[in-house]
């Protein structure tokens, strides 16, 4: 390819890491205009990020690389390159929905007191995200992966000032990075196994044997914590949640584009590794498909909007990873697609209620339906594409990744996905019908009022993709599944069959989610809240089970957190008394000898001068003398010397 | 040729004299002597890099002193002490500048400090090894001098401390060097003629690398002789932190190549799964015990035994890997680790120094929400701390990833030192929590943000922490060249 088109795809991540250098270093100039240049960036990385998407359509993956660090033979990195399908569809994802959640950032943040600096961190954090899609090899990956994290850190803590943010900010950072020490280990065991780092070279290395069995696993479950603490699945899912803190846009583009696509982006960008290890590849769907039934299970209960939004993101990319553990590559990656978008919505229309309103507990609203229509309709379809009620976006690949389970034979996840579905529509639309149904229930929620254009715009046009997104991946004509393929190398290892779509399973899996909807109309609608605090009384410890989010974090809390500050102590303690002491002691005797040795000492540096100088003539004595002898009488005077320079000072 | 290497090395130790000559001179001209004459040598250094070197020792000054006893002075730069040098010379130009603040007995401490530099950069240097060993006493009377004479209020104790330990430290290597000297045929200091042939076999190597390892372990330092360290930061001027921390630690890392390493190789090769060992638990001991500090100095002069542990380990790996692409991949991340180090924690303390100078106090509970007060040095602190941390794009993290690539072929077990990299996140994000985030309480909304010297010595060490991160081949080219050549 030209040396322009080089550049012009160059320019989709290191546009958006410019406009962070320039608003970070010329913030204070740039004010309220910040936004402008995020917006118009962002535009233009989304405009060259289509063109790589038809340059791929037309001519085939893009790839081309640079050598970063070169020292010969087993340590050379490069830093590159790599759209193919794959990551053609995934940076159209991302910069659509960076660009609209600047646009909407513009009017939520407005008066922040770190305005400039926050849309430089939101587009630090879109450029590293670009960086990682488009990495051809682990070190660069990682190097982005890293640097997501690191944004995360910085824009969950945006409001520092509130405590809750401050340790939210900091648990999303210390949980991913025990999982990033984890892909660090990983990519070592790679890289150690096969020289090189290039996914592509470490697939075909495996497949020539170099790497293999257990060492293949073991290496390929290390990797796979690394995307279980960014992805937030079990056991590392703690920290999402808690992200809520951050600016309610930030979540947005935490669930939807960046950060948590990313452990689910690598597992399908290594997937030519993954499927070669069947064990690897059972775990990823194990886990997947058990946190999306115990993310669904927590949501159930929560009061808070975002954190209902967050439960609910946790619990989809379970299903993302169960997907792509049971062999439904595509499936997989489709959801993960249609989901950054009717997710961006839930969250941006979370934050209407919250620039309206100031409250995120849905027991505090009410009526809002009235009040705010757009939001309520768009919160609407976003609800229904969610719970993947047909003919929403949601639907079409939510329903392959159940229909997958079913037809690889998978009952058991096939079971519990179903089991999702019904409560993921119970829990999304509780929310919908407690918030926006019946009367207001606060002063705040009868003043509130749809936020202006600026902000309902992109949620208007997230709610036709929220729709439509889908639509090209359906039985009809099965766009996405025809360009995003697993390599024929997996096909092959996963010995893929065609499926014809199956109605029955799909006419199942939306008569579970609309039977979800059902329940939750049937215990929240207006003038039934009977029904749910009798349900509540009846299930008092399921609910503080599920509410305390399966003790978890408590168990956490007392067992790593506790048990590193124990450990650190222990260790200071250790280092205090124990060895410490043994050096004071010693020290005590040498000062002891030197109050004795008192008088022998005159002035202060004239002492050291001589010091040295006998020192010196010393040395030069001991090469001319006999070694040994000398150089006991040398110890001797340097111990002097040193002891009398003590004692005079 | 103009003999650059020696005026850089005695640059410093000229304007100390200028100095001692000038009785009575005010603080401000004191100053602008050192910052001046650190500056002359920082260009020195800058015209040695310019230089360059080559696979071997290159840029080589001699002048014979006893040729009957192979004693001379020589001096010299590989791949390996070419980027210390420069190091050394940023580091303490940057330390002029900041302590251009000190009113109390300046002539004084300026001397001292440009007659460390001399010093410092004398170890690096130095190609005899009597040179070496002089240069490397005289690091430990300067850095006696300024603890002493600047510290803090335990300040006589923790500089004895120091003194003793590192003396009583340094003598085994006076005599490994004898040993060395007597086991050479013809007789020779001379570092060159000991590395390209090891004197020393069997037991008689090991003895002297035991002695080594003694006096190197204490300097870096890795436990169980760390002791001295916390004690000698927390009461130690900054700029005397900054020192200790950035440059004489690295005395002890630079040893521990240039001799254990190059002059005793079967030995240490023999020794390598001790060394390993102890440096992977010096690296979570050092993670840990700074974990559960609550003074910031303190803390991180902990995390610099962590660092260390690193950098040991990868010396170690070094030494036995029986594949030379991965000895010398853990040996380059592990001098790209010293250069790293220096300027990172050279950072740290600077930071903490100044946070100290505003509030008088370095206990992080004392503190909250000071980013919203002093927005720069709180900035400036994070990105330091996320430096420290292994931060990819920044100093620690290629230097870091080296190590662990080379150590997992040798010593697969060691990876487990891969942990403390969540530790070190934990406990600097912990400070940060505590010091920076949260409410402004009121008794610090008075505080001022950094001031022009302050920004002028912090911002260059930000700035190459930031380049060593995104731009390593910089350095790891140079280092590579002679590494390589290095390991059999």
């Amino acid at each position: 390819m030209s040396a322009g088109q080089q550049l012009l795809i160059l320019a989709i991540p290191v546009l958006p890491a410019l406009a962070f250098f320039v608003l970070a270093l010329f913030g204070r100039l740039i004010g309220e205009n910040a936004q402008y240049v995020a917006v118009f960036v962002n535009a233009t990385a989304f405009i060259f990020s289509c063109f790589a998407l038809f340059l791929v359509i037309t001519d085939g993956p893009i790839s081309f690389s640079v050598s970063w660090i070169d020292l010969g033979e087993g340590g050379s990195f490069s830093m590159g390159v790599l759209i193919d399908e794959l990551a053609a569809v995934m940076i159209v994802v991302v910069t659509f929905v960076s660009l609209m959640i600047n646009l909407y950032s513009g009017a939520f943040m407005e008066g922040d007191s770190r305005y400039a600096w926050y849309f430089a961190v939101l587009n630090l954090f879109t450029a590293s995200m670009l960086g990682l899609v488009i990495a051809p090899n682990f070190i660069q990956l990682y190097v982005f992966w890293e640097l997501v994290g690191l944004c995360s850190y910085l824009l969950i803590g945006h409001w520092f000032e509130k405590p809750a943010a401050r340790d939210a900010a900091q648990k999303a950072f210390i949980v991913t990075r025990i999982g990033d020490a984890a892909l660090l280990v990983g990519i070592l065991i790679f890289w150690r196994a096969t020289g090189t780092t290039s996914f592509a070279e470490i697939s075909q290395a495996a497949q020539a044997g170099f790497i293999g069995g257990l060492l293949l696993t073991a290496a390929l479950v290390l990797v796979f914590i690394g995307a279980v603490g960014k992805s937030a699945q079990f056991p590392l899912h703690v920290w999402l949640p808690d992200a809520m803190e951050g600016p309610t846009p930030v979540s947005a583009l935490i669930h939807a584009a960046t950060m948590v696509a990313a452990g689910v982006y690598l597992v399908a960008r290594t997937y030519d590794i993954f499927v070669q290890s069947p064990a690897a590849m059972l775990i990823v769907a194990y886990i997947g498909g058990f946190t999306a039934l115990m993310a669904a299970t927590m949501a159930l209960v929560k009061k808070d909007i975002k954190r209902i939004i967050a439960y609910s993101t946790v619990s989809q990319l379970g299903y993302m990873m169960m997907a792509l553990g049971i062999g439904a590559y595509t499936a997989g990656f489709f959801h993960l697609y249609n989901h950054a978008f009717f997710k961006a919505l839930l969250f941006l229309g979370a934050g209407s209620i919250i620039y309206a309103m100031t409250s995120y507990n849905i027991f505090d609203m009410g009526g809002l339906k009235r009040r705010m229509p757009i939001t309520f309709w768009t919160m609407v379809i976003a609800g229904l594409s969610l719970a993947g009620i047909f003919p929403l976006a949601g639907f079409w690949s939510k329903d392959l990744i159940v229909a997958g389970a079913f037809e690889k034979h998978y009952y058991i996840l096939f079971g519990m996905a179903l089991v999702t579905v019904f409560l993921t529509a119970f829990y999304i639309f509780r929310a919908i019908f407690v918030a926006f149904l019946g009367e207001p229930r606060t002063e705040a929620a009868r003043a509130a009022v749809d936020p202006p254009g600026v902000m309902t715009v992109p949620m208007v046009i997230l709610a036709a993709l929220s729709i439509g997104s889908g639509w090209i991946g359906t039985p009809v004509a099965d766009l996405f599944g025809g360009f995003v393929t697993p390599s024929e190398f997996a096909a092959g290892v996963l010995a893929i069959e065609e499926h014809a779509f199956s109605y029955a399973l799909a006419a199942l899996s939306v008569a579970v989610g609309l039977a979800g909807i059902a329940l939750a109309y049937a215990m929240y609608a207006p003038g039934r809240e009977h029904v749910a605090e009798s349900a509540y009384r009846r299930f008092r410890p399921v609910h503080a089970f599920l509410d305390r989010r399966w003790y978890i974090d408590d168990l956490y809390n007392a067992t790593f957190v506790r048990g590193a500050m124990a450990l650190g102590v222990a260790v200071r303690e250790f280092d205090r008394r124990g060895l410490d002491g043994a050096v004071t002691g010693l020290g005590r005797a040498v000062s002891w000898t030197g109050e004795r040795l008192r008088p022998l000492q005159t002035g202060g540096v004239q002492n050291y001068a001589l010091f040295i100088v006998i020192s010196v003539l010393a040395l030069a004595a001991v090469v001319l003398g006999d070694a040994l002898i000398l150089a006991a009488g040398l110890l001797v005077l340097i111990i002097l010397g040193s002891i009398a320079v003590g004692v005079r000072l | 040729m103009l003999p650059i290497v020696s005026i850089t090395l005695f640059l410093p130790l000229l304007g100390a004299a200028v100095l001692v000559a000038l009785p009575g001179v005010s603080a401000r001209i004191a100053h602008a002597i050192g910052v001046s004459f650190s500056g002359l040598a920082l260009l020195g250094a800058f015209w040695m890099w310019a230089r360059g070197a080559g696979e071997g020792f290159s840029q080589i000054e001699e002048v014979e002193w006893i040729p009957s006893l192979g004693a001379a002075y020589r001096v010299g730069v590989d791949g390996i002490s070419l980027p210390l040098v420069l190091m050394t010379a940023i580091l303490f130009f940057v330390s002029m500048v900041f302590s251009a603040g000190v009113r109390e007995r300046a002539r004084s401490y300026v001397a001292l400090f440009l007659l460390l530099e001399t010093a410092s950069i004398g170890v690096f240097v130095a190609l005899d090894a009597i040179l070496f060993y002089v240069f490397f006493e005289v690091t430990l009377v300067g850095m006696y001098f300024i603890i002493a004479g600047w510290g803090y209020e335990d300040r006589q104790r923790a500089a004895l401390t120091f003194f003793i330990y590192t003396l009583l430290g340094s003598l085994p290597l006076l005599l490994a060097i004898l040993a060395l000297y007597l086991g050479s045929d013809p007789n020779t200091f001379d570092m060159r003629e000991l590395i390209a042939s090891p004197p020393l076999t069997g037991l008689a190597a090991t003895l002297a690398l035991i002695a080594m390892l003694v006096t190197f372990f204490v300097k870096i330092p890795v436990i169980p002789v760390h002791t001295w360290l916390p004690a000698a930061h927390v009461e130690a001027p900054t700029a005397g932190s900054v020192i200790l921390a950035g440059v004489l630690l690295k005395l002890g890392t630079y040893g521990l190549v240039r001799f254990a390493l190059q002059m005793t190789p079967d030995a240490f090769r023999a020794l390598a799964p001790i060394v390993a060992g102890v440096a992977v638990v010096s690296a979570l001991y050092g993670a840990f015990v700074a974990l559960a500090q609550t003074d910031l100095k303190r803390m991180v002069a902990y995390t610099s035994v962590n660092h260390m542990g690193y950098l040991v380990l990868g010396v170690a790996v070094a030494a036995a890997a029986a594949d030379p692409n991965a000895g010398v991949l853990a040996l380059d991340g592990a001098v790209l680790q010293m250069v790293a180090h220096g300027f990172v924690t050279g950072a740290l303390f600077l930071l903490v120094g100044m946070l100290q100078d505003r509030a008088h106090t370095r206990e992080m509970g004392d503190f909250s929400g000071l980013l919203r007060i002093v927005p720069a040095l709180g900035w400036a602190f994070v990105l330091a701390a996320f430096a420290s941390l292994g931060l990819p794009g920044l100093a620690h993290f290629p230097a870091e990833f080296q190590i662990f690539l080379g150590a997992l072929g040798v010593y697969p077990a060691a990876v487990i030192a891969v942990l403390g990299i969540a530790v070190t996140a934990g406990l600097y994000l912990r400070a940060i929590q505590a010091v920076f985030l949260g409410e402004a309480r009121d008794e610090w909304t008075g505080l001022k943000d950094l001031g022009t010297r302050e920004l002028l010595s912090l911002v260059p060490l930000l700035a190459l922490t930031v380049l060593l991160g995104v731009a390593p081949f910089l350095v790891l080219d140079v280092v590579h060249a002679t590494t390589q050549g290095i390991l059999p």
